[in-house]
């Protein structure tokens, strides 16, 4: 095995420990430092939120309020959570395979770019051109991911570092086709000071928006459901999904019974940068219709720290990312209450300590002695 | 009733771990200037008391003397300071640092400094006065296994401890560096009036390094002996409790002429091999054939013009010295490598190397030398692992068949004995007896022509070797085609019909099973032409 091969073996079995999805041994008392956890974390934030003079109280109803109570504002959050259950999705997928493709934001970028192109540039009924504009989405998040494939294929550059640099390109290649006019700048009349932006996207070509229960949502919440349910589930019990996991878990196993960095690896990177992609199709065509440089408004960011609060778990992420989503639109209340909106960011980056501590608390509590009277009388096997 | 005074001892220790007795009122002593052994399967309780030594565990009752003083002891770092001291069966020391930095390390410091001065002169002078040669200023990573194990002991020497507890310290040396290890030993314990235990599953050690052995089943003291009087048979039986086959029993002591038993002894007599299942199978038709096979791994080793075929109902027996090409050998086998030039044949039919499953889907199926390496997925359920190489069987349109697989995986639970919680438990928490059970129940149901199995019975435990042992005989009685790859030669000469000696990538020197010749292969080995 070659030395690089190794070295990135070792990371994986570092990340994966941290994301402990792998420890079964003591299921009850996880759970329980999960939750402990996540609500320090809360309460940590809260104790910031009183230190920089503010009232956690009122800043906890304010994001409520902002995120789920005010008319429309529920439909508004769920809107904003499609895009980063999407993209959670993908992250899980390239995770499970045991490459880190951390390039989400990027990847976003691009697949709204694709999306607008087909949107603007396709003639035809208006669902058809939608349908085709997000699947373009797709394949544009693809392609970005997929350069990254293409390097680790040829030369075994490192996913998570080529993923990443390619991050900080996409949102200058957008700048590009939105500040040239033989490309996608707005050159109607409404547009006279020429902003970097593309022409809007046509009302009949949007995604097809529908009342429930008061909340307006577009047909690519329904769509995103439906995928992360459908890929969640292929994860876990297919064929293919169990090669996937296979790959991340070892992969001289996996080359053993077949499973290659070249199917199975490479599938998965697509997949995951064709999930942020078509995240970006969505945003264009559901919510933004129209593409500037910065589309991907960190969605690709907030969508991949979500899949790690989600512990990697789809069915989570279906959670995690709707509470991110809140967190966004609950955001823009927090003005009335003095603090500052950014402290929504610590909030965020507080959930994503607290759901990686549990794994490493766990390693603290059964190395410590009284630890090992408790517990490792109940991890079983380890007796000689 | 000995003379000289026990160093430690242990009065009626028992530990439980809810309804499991791991320690039931265990008494055992260490005297000053001996080495007593502790004998035991895994999960026969030898851990626990030793981790109740150390003070990891507290015992639920009994007492610990410590040089004639009752003593609670509470954490490793209270054992320590009563001088207690235990060298790990996996290194405790850190690759990035130098010999002196690891000695060192853990040391209460004046004011906050280290000496290294004072450090590596006190390196030089332990080195010498009990032979370890170490450069103090090598990085561990350099460092060769036996070396390593040096600076560990050096490391628990420099605190002058009363008692020494081996954890099986030998598994990752070679013979000549367990003998050299064992002479120090004895020195410091001898001439300086220490004392040591010594934890094994090695009959072999022990008989060589003991005065007393203690054994240990399933939590009891089961037996007691003078070293001088007990015979390798006779413990074997008391540690397993029952009688071992003859043949596990060779692979367990492994053959050690050097550490005072003769190998000769271990060989099955002409009575034993006549006894053995008659195979009137014709072995000039062979199932697998290497063609005149060269290639090497990114780590240097080659096979050079390999040539090579087993027969069915075979078994190949190959062994060599570590390093001579066996694991390019298992590596192309497994699908890992491809070969540079020469041809291999399954079933008369060529097959194409280096390309990922192709081995497994042809009907060859490897138990690997390190399972974690390339044997299973640790992160993935045992049912999971189980099914790594029949997924299209249990499959349709793409999706796993829940009943098909349950089924499928609780039959090979319940054949091979596997003891595990549930199907759904992570690989990763069985212990590594029933890790090897689950990889080969998964090879071998997958009914394959060929079965390699690498280096099985390292590290196991003498019940886990003769499962091993009993799979390898069933295979080849079932007409499979066995590579048996090992440097436990006599593993080899147990288990072979015809054996190969392999030197630098050849195939140095063949022997078919009448033929065995102890000195003929310890030539080939050494590279000699016969």
């Amino acid at each position: 095995m070659s030395t690089l091969a190794e070295n990135s073996n070792r990371r994986n079995d570092t990340i994966s420990k941290l994301f402990g999805f792998f420890d079964d041994s003591n299921k009850l008392l996880f759970s329980v430092l999960l939750i402990a956890c996540l609500a320090g974390g809360l309460f940590i934030s809260g104790l910031l939120v009183a230190a920089v003079g503010g009232s956690p109280t009122k800043v906890l109803s304010s994001l409520i309020e902002g995120s789920f109570q005010t008319p429309g504002a529920f439909g508004r959050t769920l809107i904003e959570a499609v895009p980063l259950l999407l993209v959670s999705v993908g992250v899980i997928v390239s995770f499970k395979a045991g490459h880190y493709n951390i390039g989400t934001e990027g990847q976003v970028a691009i697949g709204a770019l694709f999306a607008t192109v087909v949107a603007l540039q396709t003639p035809g009924p208006g669902w058809l051109v939608a349908t085709l504009a997000v699947v373009a989405g797709f394949a544009g998040g693809a392609f970005w991911s997929g350069i990254a494939v293409a390097a680790y294929l040829w030369r075994r550059v490192d996913v998570m570092i080529s993923t990443l640099l390619l991050t900080f390109i996409a949102p200058n290649v957008v700048l590009f086709a939105v500040s040239k006019d033989y490309l996608l700048l707005d050159t109607t009349d409404s547009n006279t000071r020429l902003a970097s932006q593309s022409e809007r996207i046509p009302s009949e070509k949007r995604l097809m928006e529908f009342e429930v229960f008061g909340q307006e949502i577009h047909l690519g919440f329904v769509a995103a459901i439906i995928i992360s349910l459908l890929v969640t589930a292929l994860l876990g019990k297919s064929v293919w999904g169990l090669r996937v996991r296979l790959l991340g878990s070892n992969f001289l196993t996996a080359k053993r019974y077949g499973v290659t960095q070249h199917r199975e690896g490479a599938t998965a990177l697509l997949i995951s940068g064709g999930f942020s992609g078509l995240a970006g199709g969505m945003i264009v065509m559901g919510s933004a219709f129209r593409l500037q440089n910065h589309i991907a408004n960190d969605f690709g960011w907030d969508g991949l720290l979500s899949a790690i609060v989600a512990r990697l778990s789809g069915y989570l992420a279906l959670i995690s990312s709707v509470f991110f989503a809140a967190l966004r639109t609950g955001s823009s209340f927090l003005a009335a209450t003095g603090v500052s909106r950014t402290i929504t960011s610590v909030i965020q980056g507080l959930m994503v300590i607290a759901a990686l501590m549990p794994a490493a608390l766990l390693v603290v509590i059964y190395r410590s002695d009284s630890g090992k009277r408790i517990f490792k009388s109940g991890k079983k096997g380890e007796l000689e | 009733m000995t003379d000289s005074p026990n160093v430690l001892e242990l009065v009626s220790v028992t530990k439980k771990f809810g309804s499991l007795v791991a320690c039931d009122a265990v008494e055992f002593a260490v005297p000053e200037g001996e080495i007593v052994g502790l004998l035991g399967q895994n999960g026969a309780g030898k851990s626990t008391l030793m981790n109740i030594v150390m003070g990891l565990y507290q015992p639920d009752s009994g007492k610990i003397l410590v040089q004639g003083k009752e003593e609670k002891i509470r954490s490793p770092k209270h054992a320590a300071e009563l001088g207690v001291a235990m060298v790990h069966q996996h290194f405790s020391v850190i690759d990035a640092l130098t010999v002196w930095e690891s000695v060192c390390l853990g040391d209460k410091l004046v004011r906050k400094r280290y000496d290294p001065k004072a450090v590596i002169e006190e390196v030089f002078s332990l080195a010498e006065k009990y032979g370890l040669e170490v450069n103090p200023h090598s990085r561990i990573s350099e460092l060769t296994p036996g070396q390593r194990q040096r600076v560990e002991i050096l490391k628990c020497l420099r605190r002058d401890p009363r008692v020494l507890i081996l954890d099986e310290p030998t598994s990752v040396l070679t013979d000549e560096e367990s003998i050299k290890f064992f002479d120090v030993v004895q020195r410091v314990v001898e001439d300086e009036g220490r004392a040591a235990v010594l934890i094994s599953h090695k009959l072999d050690e022990i008989l060589y390094a003991t005065k007393k052995v203690v054994i240990m089943r399933d939590g009891l003291v089961i037996e007691r002996f003078e070293t001088e009087k007990a015979e390798a048979g006779l413990l074997a039986e008391a540690m397993v409790g029952r009688k071992v086959s003859l043949r596990s029993r060779g692979s367990a002591f492994g053959v050690k002429d050097n550490l005072g038993n003769s190998t000769v002894e271990k060989l099955p007599d002409a009575h034993e091999i006549q006894k053995m299942p008659e195979r009137t199978k014709d072995y000039s038709q062979p199932i697998l054939r290497i063609e005149n096979v060269s290639c090497t791994d990114n780590t240097g080793r080659q096979l050079n013009s390999f040539d090579l075929d087993v027969s069915a109902g075979e078994v190949l027996g190959i062994t060599g010295a570590e390093g001579n090409g066996q694991s390019v050998l298992a590596d192309i086998l497994s699908s890992l490598l491809k070969i540079d030039s020469g041809k291999i044949y399954l079933d008369e039919k060529l097959v194409s190397t280096g390309i990922p499953g192709l081995m497994s889907e042809s009907g060859i199926a490897v138990i690997p030398e390190d399972r974690h390496e390339s044997g299973c997925a640790l992160d993935l359920t045992v049912a999971e692992n189980l099914i790594l190489n029949r997924l299209d069987k249990l499959s349709s349109w793409g999706i796993i068949s829940k009943e098909k697989r349950n089924s499928y995986v609780s039959g090979l639970i319940k054949k091979y004995d596997v003891k595990a919680f549930s199907a759904g438990q992570l690989f990763k928490n069985l212990s590594g007896g029933n890790q090897q059970k689950c990889v080969v129940a998964r090879e071998l149901a997958a009914e394959p022509k060929v079965l390699v199995a690498v280096q099985p019975t390292r590290g196991l435990d003498v019940g886990a070797i003769e499962f091993m042992v009993e799979q390898i005989k069933l295979a080849a009685t079932s007409g499979l085609a066995v590579l048996l790859i090992s440097t436990e030669i006599g593993e080899v000469l147990e288990l072979s019909d015809r054996l190969v000696v392999m030197h630098r990538g050849h195939n140095q020197l063949e022997l078919s099973r009448n033929d065995f010749d102890i000195e003929s292969i310890g030539m080939a080995m050494a590279g000699e032409s016969i």
